[in-house]
């Protein structure tokens, strides 16, 4: 029979448990606060049970095992204490021990349910139960029959070792993957778990597990001599281990039971227990966390690294044990030598030879540019190669023309942008190149509506542009739309990837973040013209979601003010993909369907309002006017530069830059008593060619001037019309060439005499057109989709906006400006967007009298009048 | 006892919570919400493509308050939140039968 354990003997044991607990939190302290403190308490642990199972407990059929963390010896202040009791029949003295062993520990409040098992059930692993198996394979004998627990773990490693362990590592895997899944990220959370994210203490568990398996001695010591750890890895992972042990005990201390996770709420006293104070400007907690994400960066490098090795000895299969070979382009060596030393293996690229370090920036980047264009990662052993190289300091490298594009190579990998952009920073080459990214690296926000440290929120915001651009973003169609009209998408992934840059600072990051930005862009040698526009991106990356959520959206100066801060449609197309971008890397509470809403709502209105050069501000027009006026006067008399300004209408003052101007007033000078003035040159930013006319205005004049464009094979992009005062028109095309990029200077000459002849009369467009038109008719394939004409009165609030959505071909515009002009409808401005066979062209309209269509009669004619033009250019 | 829950613009969330708290509003549940009224909703057209806005987004603001606050509560709200265009939104006043702090088991106007 049983007899119960003496009272006082029980009593005994938890008096100095706790007694032994109670001392240890009080000594607990910075130095040998990690592991050792593990130890120590696991220790405490083991005086009581041992005392709880003392000699007098009749028979040998019974050993008390720790198991889990308790089994490698290590507990945090309210660890779970894992127990197994284990028998080689089922007997009753086994599970009167559990009992006592939970009642006893009950009092000292450490909740202990042990396991009772007989040996073949305990050893009858079921598949699904992985935790149980690692649990037990770090078993350690406490109490009893000593011989039974060591039978158990031989006979459990020998089962596993099966198959080489194979099974048994790709089973690590599984269960590493779904627990980073299900516990974030240690590196990058802003309140990370400490124990279970990637990263975290279990995550060194793992491997040690696995060294086991595969070695049978669990040393890092050993997994360095066999290779599958690099000597540093080792070193910098049993640094991390002492940090992330340490905070944990001191979250278990803090909160008073078992935390693992670092909750905002506990980090400000944990950091104070570290000795971090206020320190340039930045609170004890983010001290704290910023070393926190450090670390666990450390264990992720190392513990990625020996899975992939892992993975690549023992898991791979084995028909392509070399993977392919790959050759990175001229990178500084003769090719011979290149050739064949990179490979593609898995989604990895890698260095063929383990021993070879890379030292030179140029190739590491240009590795890195192969892995993006590859869509696949940078292997683990380049990156050690990388960091060993770069250890080595080769000093700042040139941002030359090709490391740029490598650069961006990277920043437009699509979905991976963000995991190469992660590793381009882990092994420090992102650093070398933009020392400014140092100063945001494991950087927290220590606020409730970020849940990344600011560099991984930055790769993220890289990831979601890319995203938007590809359509599978949160905008949909409309980020791919809105993305295909940027005529600088590499500009604004750079912003992307910069627009937090001044929180590693002090003061307002968005001020801070424009200047980092300019110097930025002058290392990398953009433009002048491109560092503004930079600097203005991260200048005012936060501006319309603010607007977006706290101001009227119905109040016309609040557009007005945003169309003035943004300047113009093609920079408001990138703040608004940045906007987006930038408030899904944030998190939930940044983003979400009733915000995104409101932002849209926003981006669509000022839209209207930039690209129709409505009223924009009056104080605005007022500086812009002046501007003007200082840039004429520098090529004419004051007086007539006075007098060409007077006679335009605002929206003109507001939508022309100086230099265009400049060439306007000449063109206007020039004019003078002949009937037309042209005037042509490239465009200066894109593709394409400006055509400005002057003529006497007159009705139809819009409709003749694109026939002949399209008599001469032009197409049409963008179109501005303007009357001065005095009824001359002015009228601005941007043009292309439908057939060539390059339009000959020989060739303008005849499209002049064409002007001049059809003003004069002296042309038959409609026969010329027809007969121009007719080889094409036939000539383009795929499925021919209706033509689609909508017409919007709500979106402007002086225009009315109609859409043509049609095939693109030659005189699309002369057929939609004929059937207006029937109308008496007067086009302000023409905006023709192509996407793949399709054109889209935006009109903004107002009728004789100089107003918005109120005649709602008129809407249905305007849609009937076009369609019915559209079908006459394929007759 | 009353509960007052107003329909408002959400640039008009700051301004209304402010004026409340002025006069002796210690708590609100804020919450973002969508939907649509007379000011129905709209519909843009980007390059051909149509985005339809069925539901405006909108704030609700809800306060419980003893009967002689709530009418103060009632004009704070329509005084703050208005603009005098479409979309201002709504104010309801419901009874309350009662009030429980879940905390301390407190009922009625204590438990406010």
């Amino acid at each position: 029979m049983f007899k119960t354990l003496p009272d006082d003997v029980s009593e005994a044991a938890i008096e100095s448990l706790l007694h032994a607990r109670e001392e240890l939190r009080q000594s607990h302290a910075i130095a040998d606060g990690g592991p050792g403190h593990a130890r120590a308490l696991a220790r405490a642990v083991d005086s009581a049970l041992v005392a709880l199972c003392p000699t007098w407990l009749p028979g040998a059929d019974w050993a008390l095992l720790a198991v889990g963390g308790y089994g490698r010896g290590e507990l945090s202040p309210f660890s779970d204490v894992d127990l197994l009791i284990l028998s080689r029949r089922p007997n009753k003295i086994a599970e009167q021990l559990a009992r006592t062993i939970s009642y006893a520990l009950w009092d000292a409040k450490l909740e202990v349910a042990p396991a009772v098992r007989d040996l073949a059930d305990a050893l009858r692993l079921p598949e699904d139960d992985f935790a149980r198996v690692t649990s037990y394979l770090q078993a350690r004998p406490l109490a009893g029959d000593e011989s039974l627990g060591r039978e158990f773990s031989l006979r459990l490693r020998s089962r596993l070792a099966r198959d080489h362990g194979r099974a048994f590592l790709r089973n690590v895997r599984l269960a590493d993957r779904q627990r980073h899944e299900a516990s974030g990220e240690a590196d990058q959370d802003l309140e990370p778990d400490l124990k279970e994210g990637k990263g975290g203490l279990r995550d060194v568990q793992s491997l040690l597990l696995a060294g086991a398996v595969i070695l049978e001695a669990p040393t890092a010591a050993g997994l360095v001599a066999s290779g599958y750890l690099a000597a540093d890895e080792v070193a910098e992972m049993a640094q991390a281990l002492e940090l992330l042990w340490a905070v944990r005990h001191r979250l278990h201390y803090a909160s008073g039971r078992r935390s693992d996770r670092a909750y905002f709420a506990l980090q400000e006293e944990v950091a104070s227990f570290f000795g971090h104070g206020h320190q340039s400007g930045r609170a004890p907690a983010e001290h704290l966390m910023r070393t926190v994400h450090a670390q666990a960066a450390a264990v992720t490098r190392a513990t990625t690294a020996f899975w992939e090795h892992v993975e690549e000895e023992l898991l791979l299969p084995r028909s392509a044990p070399g993977g392919w070979p790959v050759w990175l382009g001229s990178v500084g060596r003769p090719p011979a030598r290149n050739r064949g030393s990179w490979r593609v293996r898995g989604d990895r690229l890698d260095q063929a030879d383990p021993d070879q370090p890379l030292g030179n920036p140029e190739v590491a980047l240009a590795a890195f540019a192969e892995a993006a264009r590859r869509g696949v990662l940078l292997g683990h052993v380049a990156i050690r190669a990388i960091r060993a190289g770069l250890a080595r300091g080769p000093g700042s490298p040139l941002w030359t023309e090709r490391a740029w594009e490598r650069f961006l190579a990277v920043l437009a990998a699509g979905e991976r942008s963000a995991e190469l952009l992660g590793q381009l920073a882990d092994c420090g080459l992102l650093g070398l190149y933009l020392p400014e990214w140092e100063a945001v690296r494991y950087l927290a926000h220590h606020d409730l509506y970020h849940l990344h440290t600011v560099d991984r929120h930055s790769a993220l915001t890289v990831r979601e542009l890319n995203r938007l651009a590809m359509g599978q973003g949160e905008l949909g169609e409309l980020g791919a739309s809105v993305a295909g009209e940027v005529s600088d998408f590499e500009l604004l992934l750079l912003a992307g990837l910069v627009h937090d840059l001044g929180k590693g600072g002090e003061g307002n990051h968005c001020t801070l973040g424009a200047e980092l930005a300019v110097t930025v862009a002058k290392r990398l040698g953009l433009a002048a013209e491109r560092r503004q526009r930079l600097a203005l991106l991260v200048r005012h990356h936060l501006d319309l979601a603010r607007a977006a959520t706290r101001r009227d959206l119905d109040d016309p100066s609040l557009v007005r003010q945003m169309a003035t801060v943004v300047g113009d449609p093609d920079t408001l197309r990138m703040l608004f993909l940045l906007t987006v971008a930038d408030s899904v890397a944030t998190g939930p509470s940044a983003w979400n369907d009733w915000k995104a809403t409101l932002l849209r709502d926003l981006f669509f209105r000022t839209l209207r309002v930039l690209e129709s050069g409505e009223t924009v501000e009056a104080g605005s027009a007022v500086a812009k006017r002046q501007q003007l006026r200082l840039a004429l006067a520098e090529s004419a008399p004051l007086d007539q530069a006075d007098a060409f300004l007077l006679s335009l209408p605002e929206p003109y003052i507001l939508s022309q830059p100086p230099a265009v101007a400049q060439r306007h007033l000449a063109l206007r000078q020039r004019l003078g008593p002949a009937s037309l003035a042209v005037d042509v040159s490239p465009v200066s930013s894109g593709p394409g060619y400006e055509l400005t006319l002057a003529t006497a205005d007159r009705p139809g004049l819009l409709w003749r001037v694109c026939g002949v464009f399209a008599l001469h094979g032009l197409n049409i992009l963008e179109a501005r019309v303007y009357t001065d005062a005095t009824g001359t028109a002015l009228d601005v095309f941007r043009l292309a060439g439908a057939f060539e990029e390059e339009i000959p200077g020989h060739r303008w000459p005849a499209v002049l005499r064409d002007l001049e002849q059809v003003l004069d009369g002296r042309l038959a467009l409609g026969y010329r057109l027809a007969r121009k038109l007719r080889p094409y008719r036939q000539s383009h394939t795929g499925p021919e989709r209706q033509p689609k004409v909508t017409v919007d009165n709500s979106g402007s609030a002086e225009f009315t906006i109609v859409e043509v959505h049609a095939r693109d071909r030659l005189g699309l515009l002369y057929a939609i400006a004929r059937a207006l002009d029937e109308l008496g409808l007067s086009i302000h401005v023409a905006k023709v967007a192509t996407r793949g066979p399709e054109a889209v062209d935006s009109f903004y309209l107002r009728d004789q009298r100089g107003l918005k269509v109120m005649d709602q009669q008129l809407l249905p004619e305007i849609e009937h009048g076009i369609l019915f033009e559209l079908q006459g250019l394929d007759r | 006892m009353k509960k007052i829950e107003a329909i408002i613009k959400p640039f008009k969330l700051e301004e209304v919570k402010d004026a409340l708290t002025k006069v002796g509003v210690h708590g609100m549940t804020v919450s973002e919400v969508k939907g649509f009224g007379r000011q129905r909703g709209h519909k843009e057209i980007y390059r051909g493509a149509e985005y339809q806005v069925d539901f405006v987004p909108k704030v609700k603001v809800e306060v419980v308050a003893e009967e002689d606050l709530a009418g103060r509560i009632v004009e704070v709200i329509l005084t703050t939140a208005h603009t005098g265009k479409f979309g201002d939104g709504k104010i309801f006043v419901y009874p309350i039968e009662e009030v429980i702090r879940i905390r301390t088991g407190e009922r009625g106007p204590d438990a406010l």
